[in-house]
């Protein structure tokens, strides 16, 4: 026992020694970069917030579109060809915030560094000597860049930063050529056409698909049917459309014996911030947007909000509205109850692509044979009065073209930067966009045989020439479609989706899912096309407020917020009523002390300086 | 007769003593039911979470979606999609290795600490007291994350396991623990020690530390688990070593990159199990672990540190 205890003591008492020579052990993390000056082979460090799943490749410097990039040269520092490496920092998720500002607070940052999780805003890094002014090199090195904000004015005007009353760049943007929604507002069409009728004949609807898959189930995207709504069009439009439908859901619910179904759930404060609803009433949105001649107004105390709160307060008290709707807290908005819609109990809901035609058909009682429709944003045309009614939404919830930021750090001062921008820059040039939006053609995989694309397959590349043109002649590319039946992220790892680029179809070419039929393509059109978003403030807005401007309004801007998710719900629930006057006024003279006028004004002098 | 009743009597009230009583009144009945009723209460509570989640983990993945309320059994046709998500690559069996590795090693160099810390603050000197109360100022004050990271980086041990190592295998409290567990080890045994010649080694290791254990096993069993359940300082400090990377952390990530799947077109539904497979993945080795060592934890923290 003895000689046990004595050999277990010098063991830990090793292990305390080897402790203590570890400690001035190399360090493989330290990304404070190296001082040298630049030469033919230059690494650069980039923070991203996010990689692609470790079931395709750990490291982001393996994605196929990058290690392209890494191929060639770029000119540098006196007209030298500089051979780039890149070094991909990426925290671990849910850890974004603290690992960009342990790297801040501690100097040691990237070269790099993707600003969707910063703190301050770039005009504080800038004037704390963190992030470069980039305006001198955008105009010399990055002409793509440039040529792309020339040709998209409204996105160039949030590119630059006001900066002692000049306009300096200090962050390049990641932008799409295109957007691609993957949620908008669903709704029961079998219920539609099983327990509807027209609306002007009486007669009751019919549909059904139309062909069978290879293994003999019925294809759900080529649904047809006769349904017609009260507006005379086969898609609903108006908020009278929604009304007529909630009236064929509540047969549906009761011929279904479905007691815990209900018409539509909403978002658990009342309103949402993206608009949704709320936008139908006269087209702005429930806090801070902008009209069509760019007049900033708050959307919390008008009219248009009196007429949604009249509106859905109706709609609860008929019982169309999910009277558990406030305890979806911490849901997204577009997996509200989500649950519930999957047992196929709703009518109507803010769902995603997956949900429509047969994706929620799970064979049981409520789902089989549920077909799913897409629709756009009602327009008001029964609640408050003219200014509120017939007005097309456009305070609208949808991707933008603008995506994250990055800014360039001091850090990089320390290597050749021109070799640096002109790299950056080539991720901007309008033919690469379908390589960084789509990945590599079958003529780019055969230049270099990239191990991954071989992995999985795709030895003809991520995708093909149809041989067809469309409308405007561009030359029509299918999507292979290895990629299109692979269920997890295999069409994000093929491509260039982490970092800033200019990526999506071109007017040389458009890249699609070729199993996409006209009825998908018309769903997501409802959610896309249907209205135009002038009113919301693009991301980027927040980055041209000054440090002042920011300080002056962000308090305002989160008590005002946090006033409506309580006080909403009263409205809709109760005890409160919308159509009450002195209710009302109450709620405007409460929500007023906040002066929520002193956000409008600050919003509009930015405005005003970005036109 | 009397005389063996008085007997039967005294043996009676031993017995009581010792929890074991013969023949209990009805009262003694009724409360023994009501302790049993609500220890089987707490443990039915403290089980039913699990098992709906062992349930869910081997589930159909888009039947569970709409799924709502506990789970008693599987729904939908069952399978091990979760799991084989789980295990589709090296990385949670990376995770399990680097994991074993860090436990065993941050609890070793622990105990080394606590053990010699706690052994010299309990021997009287001049500077036990100045020493204690540094100690105790690191229990009621801590740097911050980021001069915590500064100080790690310094010393070169950024991106190396021993900075998931040294770090995280004591605290100021367990060396205080420690301290006091020594003191109270009767003097009278230590002088005895030290007359028959021995030194602080043997001292430590044949008369103290035997008698301090329990509470030595307390504190080893909190390292394990706290080591067990580490991710945060593997995310600020190894974060782009990824071979470095401990189970937790590795689940924090999965859990993350299977956290978007519904918003493709045509969903993997299996990638919802993976939340749940990953639970039991996690929690199953010590489940199994703590019942072997669930003795040795009650005498710790129930016995105390008085032997005579």
């Amino acid at each position: 026992m003895l000689k046990w205890r004595k050999k277990i003591a010098v063991i830990l008492v090793c292990l305390m020694c080897l402790t203590a020579a570890g400690c001035g052990g190399s360090n493989t993390d330290d990304s404070s970069g190296s001082a040298e000056k630049a030469a033919e082979n230059t690494t650069y460090s980039i923070w991203i917030a996010k990689g692609e799943s470790s079931d395709y490749y750990s490291d982001y410097k393996d994605n196929p579109v990058i290690q392209k990039y890494l191929r060639d040269t770029y000119i540098g520092k006196d007209e030298k060809e500089v051979k780039i490496d890149l070094e991909f920092l990426i925290p671990v998720a849910g850890s974004e915030k603290d690992n960009f500002n342990s790297m801040i607070a501690t100097g040691d940052y990237a070269d790099v560094m993707g600003l969707t999780v910063a703190g301050s805003s770039v005009l504080d890094l800038y004037k704390e000597g963190i992030a470069m002014d980039l305006t001198g090199y955008v105009e010399q090195y990055m002409p793509n860049y440039k040529n792309f904000l020339e040709k998209n004015p409204e996105l160039a005007l949030t590119a630059t930063v006001l900066v002692d009353g000049e306009k300096k760049y200090l962050q390049l943007f990641d932008y799409t050529l295109e957007v691609d929604d993957f949620q908008g507002l669903c709704y029961r069409r079998d219920w539609i056409v099983k327990y509807g009728k027209n609306p002007v004949t009486g007669e009751p609807f019919s549909g059904e698909c139309t062909e069978k898959n290879e293994d003999g189930t019925w294809n759900t995207n080529t649904w047809v049917d006769n349904v017609v709504f009260p507006n005379g069009g086969t898609d609903p439009v108006y908020i009278s459309d929604w009304e007529w439908m909630f009236g064929i859901f509540e047969t549906a619910l009761a011929d279904l014996d479905i007691r815990d179904g209900y018409c539509m759930t909403i978002y658990p404060s009342g309103f949402n911030n993206v608009g949704v609803l709320n936008s139908s009433f006269g087209g702005g949105g429930p806090l801070w947007y902008k009209d069509k001649d760019n007049k900033v107004a708050f959307g919390g105390n008008n009219d248009e909000m009196r007429a949604y709160l009249q509106c859905v307060n109706t709609w609860y008290q008929n019982g169309w509205i999910d009277k558990a709707f406030p305890e979806h807290t911490g849901q997204l908005l577009w997996r509200l109850d989500e649950g519930k819609i999957r047992q196929g109990k709703v009518g109507l809901w803010h769902g995603m692509s997956n949900h429509l035609f047969g994706g929620l058909d799970m064979g049981d009682e409520y789902t089989k044979d549920i077909m799913v429709f897409a629709c756009a944003y009602p327009i008001n045309d029964i609640y408050g009065g003219p200014e509120q009614q017939y007005k097309e939404p456009y305070f609208l919830y949808r991707q933008s073209q603008e995506g994250p930021s990055y800014m360039v750090t001091t850090k990089a001062l320390e290597k050749d930067t021109i070799a640096l921008f002109r790299f950056l820059d080539s991720l901007y040039a309008e033919e690469n966009a379908i390589l960084n939006g789509f990945g590599l053609s079958k003529e780019e995989y055969e230049e270099c045989q990239d191990p991954f694309y071989t992995k999985w397959g795709l030895t003809e590349g991520a995708y093909y020439d149809s041989g067809l043109k469309d409308e405007t002649g561009r030359t029509i590319y299918y999507i292979d479609p290895i990629i299109l039946n692979e269920s997890g992220a295999l069409n994000t790892a093929v491509r260039l989706n982490r970092l800033l680029n200019l990526a999506g179809s071109t007017s040389a070419g458009v890249v699609i899912d070729p199993s996409l039929t006209d009825q998908y393509r018309h769903a997501k059109n409802l959610w896309e096309k249907t209205y135009e978003n002038t009113g919301m403030f693009p991301v980027s807005f927040d980055s041209q407020l000054s440090s002042a401007q920011a300080k002056d309004t962000s308090a305002v801007r989160t008590n005002v917020e946090e006033f409506m998710q309580k006080n909403l719900v009263t409205f809709i629930k109760g005890p409160k009523d919308p159509y009450n006057d002195s209710d009302w006024q109450a709620y405007c003279n409460a929500i007023n002390k906040y002066n929520p006028d002193k956000v409008t004004q600050v919003f509009q002098e930015v405005v005003d300086m970005l036109k | 007769m009397k005389a063996k009743m008085n007997t039967t009597k005294r043996e009676t009230g031993n017995l009581r003593n010792a929890g074991m009583v013969e023949n209990p009144s009805l009262i003694e009945r009724i409360v023994h039911a009501i302790i049993i009723a609500v220890l089987l209460l707490i443990a039915f509570c403290s089980f039913i979470p699990l098992w709906h989640v062992l349930m869910a983990s081997f589930s159909d993945g888009k039947v569970l979606l709409a799924h709502e309320g506990l789970l008693w059994s599987p729904v939908g046709k069952a399978s091990l999609a979760g799991y084989r998500n789980v295990f589709k690559d090296a990385s949670i069996l990376s995770g399990y290795a680097n994991t074993l590795i860090y436990v065993v090693g941050a609890t070793s160099i622990g105990m080394v600490v606590n053990i010699t810390g706690g052994y010299v603050l309990s021997r009287e000197s001049k500077l036990r007291i100045p020493l204690t109360l540094m100690i105790m100022l690191t229990v009621l004050f801590g740097g911050g994350l980021i001069p915590t990271y500064m100080v790690i980086r310094k010393l070169g041990m950024t991106g190396t396991r021993l900075s998931l190592l040294i770090p995280g295998c004591t605290n100021g409290m367990f060396v205080i623990m420690m301290m006091n567990a020594f003191r109270g080890v009767p003097e009278s045994t230590v002088e005895s020690a030290r007359i028959d010649g021995a030194g602080h080694l043997r001292t430590l290791f044949h008369i103290m530390l035997p008698q301090a254990m329990s509470l030595g096993t307390v504190i080893i069993l909190n390292t394990v688990i706290m080591q067990w359940n580490s991710w945060f300082n593997a995310s600020i400090y190894v974060t782009n070593n990824k071979n470095l990377w401990p189970l937790q952390l590795w689940i924090k990530q999965i859990l993350a990159e299977n956290e978007s799947f519904l918003i493709n077109a045509n969903p993997d539904y299996s990638r919802y199990l993976v939340q749940y497979a990953l639970i039991i993945v996690a929690t199953l080795p010590i489940l199994i672990a703590l019942p072997f060592f669930q003795e040795k934890l009650e005498k710790g923290i129930i016995g105390g540190a008085v032997k005579e």
